[in-house]
């Protein structure tokens, strides 16, 4: 990686954060790098995955790296992480806190829910109601929440970690286009390979408690910085016409029943300036439209049937891809 | 290649009529021109093309289903096979000969079509290539034809070109599009009638705007080669020469030349001559005006054709109006090969040429050996084209006339007697050079020759002397029947005149034993073979008969087209070739007596004739021009000068003063012109008998000065240079070499077109490469690296497809070739999205990078293989073609993007 001299200090600190992770989530970097990209770019991320690949694990283990925060629920001085699990009959009352009669006061008193943290790891957000679904992701594009005529404004460090289980249909309330939109990435995490797995079991059964060597690398501060690091990446103007080309190549492709939004572009357009960064750059290229594309568009697209489902993404990206390639350097 | 898999009925019929129904109308088109030269194929062309059509429709459909192609063709092989089996059992012998002929044309075409359309179904190319091979082959077939217009080209090659040009826009598109249907094909014929009205209108649009041009072009390509056939074969229209392919005289061809003498209407003069031959009482000794002799028989055409390979050439041949005015042309190798020795005399003939075809070959006595190109009176100038004075080594005997001819003067009959008398003393061909003697006895075999053969030696049996079997033959061309009536009879009607070239015809057989009724040549032709077949050694000679008919100007003779005539040269040792005419008398031809016109005034002899070149621009009309020369006639004494002189000649206002034979004044004349001066002066103290080479030599050196000029010729420099370019290139090469060089280049052209086509990718590399050395800064040094990396690479390592650079270089090349083609890459992403400066560290990986990757990948690879992949054709193609029409590689999960960091 070609380190730039002003770039040492962000660098050093997500590759702390990366390799502290990585202790704990084998094999995924890539996927690690995605949530921490999603993390910088003031994001939420949606896990699509097999029940035990790890999703939970991840989250918290992102929550236990990152020490500081206001909130004071915070355990060990790490930073407030809370679960929730979601299910059928889960109210969005459980979620935002409600107003509760406190007797001493004779007073109703605004009961605060697990929504006030730094990390939510919302699990299987598809398994509730509608209704808890989009109070959720309201208060994620909000960044506040409303109760009654009351606002509660949320800490500006609030990342959302939802999770769903694709295989468990039944039951389920699959979250509909426009509030996966709302999602800046949604990634798969996948078997890890064969070699990874065991070595996951040797390091299972060396230490039995994995979770003690997770250490808090960075703080609240740290985060927040870089968060306005990644802001400043720089994005060249041929990059930007790139993303354009492939929002519109998306919505005049064939196999392609709803193209991307311009909120969608707007949040790609974010995506690469974090993952630009925690790839340890300053600046963005080709490479990281191309690895981004997925992850950040594909579920915000309708596709026609299920091959195009696989290839036709590709192909929009896949002629930008080609196109850049032939540009000329400037200097 | 993405292959059809299924295919529609509509796709089928789309298919059918924009690629199948072409390249039917195209092989119509070919088999018609085919069917022109191939006389086996005269069973109506429009049949044949759709047997050709029924192969290639078939076969088509059939394997663009995906049948497969062993197993039908075999099956194919088989039918056919059968049908011919169950053709021999026919009943009738006519029937069998009859069918199989079809059937066997039929089975070439149809298995031609067949094979056609497996490659129009199979291979997306075969059209393109069907259209350059027929394209080929009209031209290389019309390259052999002599009249070529430009219409007629546009004709002949618009076809396959339009073909051609059809299928690279549309067979390609076509042949393999798996998503074809009515609404695109529709579009696509629109778009196509656009083009060809495009392409027509250029087309048009040319052939309009250089008409004239087109038409000048024409012209001189006509009269290029129309002075070549004289020169070559002989004919006195144009008529003739379409019909006479290679300086060959044929027995019917020579026919055609008298039919359209005799024909009545138009008989042209062709020229007039006055012959400076006379008996010792004054009278006119008429000669035979000899163009050619044809000496060799070629027993496939059964025609007498010039051989230029002839023992002892005796043939003088020089174009008369290349020839400058005045100046004496000679040809002195010819006078070793003279045979004549006893008898001999010169004979001096004035010729002035009518026809402008026959203006280019000199007509005299036999054997002439030098011309002098001489003016014509400006008063005759309409009648006559050119005129040249020959010079011949004749024969004193006169064996020419033969004595039943009607109308013969006595003198001359008995001048002829007085000449067989003399030669009966010959007794045979001893001392005679062998080698030349079998040239001029080799025979033909064959029945038809043999019977000639016998007929000759059963008429001459008695005969002890040459001139003795001479005199009977020509007896027997003359000999009347038991009715009293002549055996033989001059008829134009002869053979089948009307098939001239039917190859097959024993004409001669049919003349000489049947119908006893034929034209000169069948006279000429039967007398040389019969001579030659009892030992005396004969030619076939063409030219002009002489027929003396006026005595108002002595010594003038007229020749009229219908004059042309074809008789025999007999050759006696010590006399040399003597000629005898065994022709039966024409009453038609003798009884419609032409006219003879006024005779052209002869110039006066000229006294001195100069050529030189103007040596400085004169200022008044009535100065003196400063001519420098070298060469001279002095008196019929050729004079050349060892240093070229520079001398004034005055003019006065009676002197005639022409540019390019137009009247002028001498102002005309600038510095560097050509000129010929002519002066009539006499009153020198020289005559002709008395002057020798020194002499003249001398006088010319000793010329008053100014000499008073009578005649100043101007030729202007350029023109002249062109006019004489335009005689000499046809008479170097004839119009089809001319033609056919034009299309050996124009193939070469091509051939070399397509071989740089397939070094495209070859060129592309190195113009890449260029591109680097011409670099203008790290950027566009980078920049251009970078492009020539990845060109370089995708030949010859691996094809990126849609990947970024930076992941094909970790996961296809580096692993390989550990290059460190990453490293680079991420320093062109760096330069091409940062918007900062290159380091320095930058530059010198950009200056180390290139070379070693070059060597890496050459290392790895071997420089055989390495450049047989760079010359790949298909990978460099990819390389260039928009990702969008790429076939896109299957990605089992694009769910998790890879690394590359």
């Amino acid at each position: 990686m070609n380190e730039l001299p002003n770039m040492t200090q962000p660098v050093n600190k997500i590759a702390l954060l990366t390799d502290n992770i990585g202790k704990i989530i084998r094999g995924k970097q890539t996927e690690v790098q995605l949530v921490i990209a999603t993390l910088l770019a003031r994001g939420h991320i949606l896990l699509e995955d097999n029940p035990g690949s790890g999703k939970t694990v991840m989250a918290k283990t992102l929550a236990q790296s990152i020490s500081g925060g206001l909130y004071e629920h915070s355990t060990d001085g790490t930073i407030a992480f809370r679960r929730v699990q979601f299910t059928p009959d889960l109210l969005p009352m459980d979620l935002l806190g409600s107003h509760i009669f406190d007797e001493q006061q004779k007073d109703f008193v605004f009961k605060k829910g697990p929504l006030f943290t730094n990390i939510l790891l919302a699990d299987e957000i598809n398994r509730a109601s509608p209704k808890v679904q989009s109070a959720l992701l309201e208060c994620m594009a909000e960044n506040q929440i409303t109760v009654g005529d009351k606002t509660h404004h949320l800490d500006k460090f609030f990342f959302c970690i939802a999770t769903q289980n694709p295989i468990e249909m039944e039951g389920t309330y699959p979250l509909p286009a426009a509030q996966l939109d709302r999602f800046f990435m949604k990634i798969t995490f996948g078997y890890t390979s064969e070699d990874v797995e065991l070595d996951i079991y040797n390091n299972y059964l060396a230490i039995n408690n994995i979770h003690d060597n997770v250490k808090q690398v960075l703080g609240y501060n740290d985060i927040i910085s870089l968060q306005q690091e990644a802001e400043k990446v720089y994005l060249h103007p041929e990059l930007v016409t790139s993303v354009r080309n492939i929002v519109w190549g998306t919505r005049k492709h064939n196999d392609i029943t709803l193209g991307c939004s311009t909120r969608g572009g707007i949040i790609f357009l974010k995506c690469l300036k974090a993952f630009a960064l925690t790839r340890q750059r300053n600046y963005v290229t080709e490479d990281d439209i191309r690895d981004l594309a997925h992850p950040v568009l594909h579920h915000r697209l309708l596709f026609r049937n299920r091959e195009a489902s696989r290839t036709a993404l590709m192909q929009v990206v896949g002629m930008e891809i080609d196109r850049l390639s032939r540009m000329k350097i400037q200097g | 290649m993405n292959r059809l898999v299924n295919i529609t009925f509509t796709q089928v019929c789309i298919r059918l009529l924009f690629l199948v129904l072409p390249t039917c109308v195209l092989a119509w088109f070919a088999v018609q021109h085919v069917s022109e030269s191939f006389t086996a194929l005269d069973t109506g062309a429009s049949q044949l093309a759709l047997y050709f059509c029924c192969g290639l429709t078939v076969s088509y459909v059939l394997y663009l289903y995906r049948v497969r192609f062993s197993v039908t063709f075999v099956l194919l092989l088989l039918a056919i096979w059968l049908i011919n089996k169950y053709i021999d059992h026919l009943p009738g012998e006519f029937d069998v000969f009859y069918a199989s002929v079809r059937f066997w044309l039929f089975r070439m075409f149809f298995i031609t079509g067949w094979i056609m359309g497996f490659m129009l179904a199979k291979t997306r190319f075969a059209s393109i290539i069907i259209a350059i091979t027929v394209l080929f082959y009209t031209l290389s077939s019309y390259a052999d034809d002599r009249m070529i217009s430009a219409t007629f080209l546009l004709k002949a090659i618009l076809p396959p070109l339009a073909y051609a040009l059809y299928m690279i826009f549309v067979g390609s598109v076509l042949a393999d599009s798996t998503d074809l249907n009515v609404k695109k094909a529709l579009k696509l014929s629109a778009r196509l009638a656009i083009f060809l009205l495009f392409v027509g209108s250029i087309f048009w649009g040319v052939n309009k705007y250089f008409e004239a041009e087109t038409r000048a072009v024409e012209d001189v390509l006509t009269q290029g080669q129309s002075p070549d056939s004289t020169g070559e074969g002989g004919g006195p229209n144009n008529s003739m020469l379409e019909k006479q392919a290679d300086g060959t005289q044929s027995v019917t061809d020579s026919a055609s030349m008298d039919q359209n003498g005799g024909g009545g209407g138009g008989d042209p003069l062709m020229f007039c001559a006055r012959l400076n031959s006379y008996f010792p009482n004054g009278q006119p000794k008429p000669m035979y005006f000899t163009f050619h002799h044809l000496t060799k028989y070629d027993q496939q055409t059964e025609t007498f054709t010039r051989d230029p390979l002839m023992p002892e050439k005796d043939e003088f041949m020089p174009d008369p109006t290349t020839i400058p005015l005045y100046q004496i042309k000679s040809d002195p190798a010819l006078l070793s090969h003279l045979k004549t020795q006893k008898k001999r005399t010169v004979v001096t003939a004035d010729v002035y040429m009518s026809d402008k075809t026959w203006a280019h070959s000199i007509l005299a006595p036999s054997t002439a050996y030098s011309c002098q190109s001489i003016p014509v009176d400006r008063e005759f100038k309409k009648t006559f084209v050119s005129g040249y004075r020959v010079r011949s080594y004749a024969s004193e005997l006169l064996t020419t006339y033969s004595l039943e001819k009607k109308n013969t003067k006595p003198y001359l009959a008995s001048a002829q007697r007085e000449a067989i008398s003399e030669l009966m003393d010959v007794e045979n061909y001893d001392g005679v050079d062998a080698a030349f003697l079998n040239y001029y006895l080799k025979n033909p075999s064959g029945p038809l020759y043999d019977s000639i053969s016998a007929l000759a030696k059963r008429l001459t049996a008695n005969a002890k002397t040459p001139m003795e079997k001479v005199a009977i033959i020509h007896d027997y061309f003359m000999s009347k029947d038991e009715e009293g009536k002549p055996l033989f009879k001059y008829s134009l009607k002869a053979g089948k005149p009307d098939d001239p070239n039917i190859p097959t015809g024993t004409m001669l057989g049919e003349f000489l034993f049947h119908s006893h009724k034929g034209y000169c040549t069948f006279f000429a032709g039967a007398t040389v073979l019969m001579l030659r077949s009892v030992g005396v050694p004969a030619r076939f000679t063409v030219g002009f008969c002489t027929i003396d008919r006026s005595d108002k100007n002595k010594g003038w003779y007229w020749f009229y087209a219908h004059q042309a005539h074809a008789w025999t040269q007999v050759y006696f040792p010590e006399y040399g070739w003597l000629d005898f005419d065994t022709t039966i008398g024409n009453d038609d031809m003798e009884e419609s007596p032409q006219p003879d016109g006024t005779p052209p005034l002869p110039p006066p002899p000229p006294f001195i004739v100069l050529n030189g070149i103007v040596a400085k621009t004169p200022t008044t009309p009535f100065a003196q021009l400063e001519v420098r020369y070298d060469a001279g006639v002095l008196l019929d004494q050729e004079v050349r000068l060892d240093a070229s002189t520079t001398h004034q000649f005055s003019s006065g206002p009676a002197t005639l003063v022409t540019l390019n034979d137009k009247d002028t004044t001498l102002q005309a004349a600038h510095e560097g012109d050509s000129v010929v001066i002519v002066s009539y002066r006499t009153d020198l103290n020289a005559d002709a008998e008395e002057i020798t080479p020194e002499k003249a030599k001398q006088q010319l050196e000793q010329l008053a000065n100014p000499f008073p000029a009578d005649e100043i010729h101007i030729r202007v420099k350029v023109p002249d240079e062109k006019k004489e370019d335009k005689q000499k290139t046809p008479e170097q090469k004839d119009g089809k070499s001319d033609w056919s060089m034009l299309w050996w280049s124009l193939g070469i052209l091509g051939v070399f077109l397509i071989l740089n086509v397939c070094l495209l990718p070859l060129h592309i590399y190195f113009f890449l490469r260029m591109r680097v050395g011409r670099a203008r800064g790290l950027a566009d040094k980078a920049d251009r690296i970078y492009k020539l990396v990845l060109y370089f690479l995708h030949q010859t390592a691996h094809e990126r497809g849609n990947e970024t650079v930076t992941h094909y270089a970790a996961t296809k090349i580096d692993p390989v070739y550990a290059i460190q083609l990453t490293e680079f890459m991420h320093l062109v992403q760096r330069l091409k999205y940062s918007g900062l400066p290159a380091t320095a560290a930058d530059e010198q990986l950009i200056q180390t990078f290139y070379p070693q990757c070059i060597e890496r990948v050459r290392a790895k690879h071997g420089v055989f293989k390495m450049l047989m992949r760079l010359l790949h054709p298909a990978r460099a193609h990819r390389y260039f073609r928009r990702p969008a029409d790429a076939h896109l590689p299957e990605q089992e999960s694009p769910k998790t993007p890879a690394s590359t960091s």
